[in-house]
């Protein structure tokens, strides 16, 4: 295997990496999850198809030798920037919300070395923190929808909801977790 | 098949792998030990995953080629990144159904059809969600009660917590919307 098929999936990931931090800096869009599809996903793979077009049609200047690696390598290329990129996606809703799981490391690390008790950490902790930016960031996402103070799920909640019980039971989990 | 085309095949379906190892280890850890956290299962899946997946990688792609050292070297590093990546991109997938907060509180609303704000919260509140993660972090070893009061065990969940600061300082959220700058 070429080592620059590793080193040109590393690349991509790293451009695309760049331009999220640079419009995340600039303007950070309400929504996330596309605008990181978009950046992450769409766009390069809009580039990929394009390029291997043009290659196909030998439109592109200096043709396969600008970059050595052969045509069946690309889709090497394109599931090592995916990979990557689809890890950073999954792990962005972590960066974005609150995880309170790690808010709690950092809080008890924080009372280091005495530590603190159940009541001190829970004073960390309010419903807003851990619940209303949850119910509005389902709406921002599409998945439930609120009327008259009412929360109802829509077809996309719906199917997540489907989803993630159909693969507790195939690992013979308990249907609900959280 | 060109061998590049067999070494895609391969390495996509490491998430595959990886629910299918998950589906037995589960079970057998609730069956054998089930005080066994879950995600400390899930990281024994994806390890002993690698085995399989290097003998798939081997059987489909390299003995058919005559690899240099480097190009041997170049492989295994390419495939160590994909299958870890893959998993890892599983790994939040089952998480989401594990702990999730979005995902109860979308399941509290199907159960009820329709749910007001405040009944969502009497039913998953503040007190039940910390004990779930308290007794979770406990499990995996990233916290210990001494003498009544939490202190740091581990320090890999930890270490991710302060990597995720930096990544939100780096994106530009401000400081006044993170939990993680109030009453520390």
């Amino acid at each position: 295997m070429s080592h620059y098929i590793l080193i040109i999936g590393v690349l991509i990931f790293i451009i695309c990496l760049g331009l999220h931090i640079l419009v995340w800096r600039w303007y950070h869009p309400r929504k996330e999850v596309i605008i990181l599809f978009l950046i992450f996903l769409i766009i390069p793979a809009v580039i990929g198809i394009a390029g291997l077009g043009l290659n196909w049609f030998g439109l592109l200047p200096g043709g396969t030798g600008v970059i050595p690696i052969s045509a069946f390598d690309w889709p090497l290329v394109f599931l090592l920037h995916f990979s990557l990129a689809g890890a950073y996606i999954l792990s962005y809703p972590a960066i974005q919300a609150v995880s309170p799981s790690l808010a709690i490391l950092l809080v008890v690390e924080s009372s280091a070395p005495q530590g603190l008790t159940s009541n001190e950490l829970r004073s960390h902790f309010t419903v807003e923190d851990l619940l209303e930016a949850r119910l509005r960031d389902l709406k921002d996402g599409y998945l439930a929808v609120e009327s008259d103070g009412w929360f109802r799920l829509t077809w996309r909640g719906l199917l997540l909801v489907r989803f993630n019980r159909f693969l507790r039971i195939l690992l013979g989990l308990p249907t609900i977790g959280g | 098949m060109d061998p590049s085309v067999k070494l895609f095949l391969v390495l996509v379906c490491s998430p595959i792998l990886v629910l299918a190892l998950q589906m037995a280890f589960s079970r057998l850890f609730i069956r054998y030990r089930p005080d066994t956290s879950r995600h400390v299962i899930f990281a024994v899946c994806v390890a002993a995953g690698h085995i399989p997946m290097a003998a798939a990688v081997w059987w489909q792609v390299v003995r058919h080629l005559t690899l240099t050292p480097s190009e041997l070297i170049w492989m295994a590093v390419y495939s160590l990144i994909v299958y870890n990546m893959l998993s890892y991109c599983y790994f939040h997938i089952f998480n989401m159904s594990e702990t999730a907060r979005r995902i109860r509180i979308l399941n509290e609303i199907d159960r009820a059809q329709q749910l007001r704000a405040s009944d969502i919260v009497s039913l998953y509140g503040v007190e039940e969600m910390l004990n779930a993660r308290l007794d979770r972090l406990v499990k995996m070893r990233q916290l210990k009660q001494s003498g009544g009061r939490y202190v740091i065990d581990q320090r890999l969940l930890y270490i991710a917590a302060k990597v995720i600061v930096g990544a939100r300082n780096l994106l530009g959220f401000p400081p006044s919307q993170t939990l993680y700058y109030k009453k520390t």
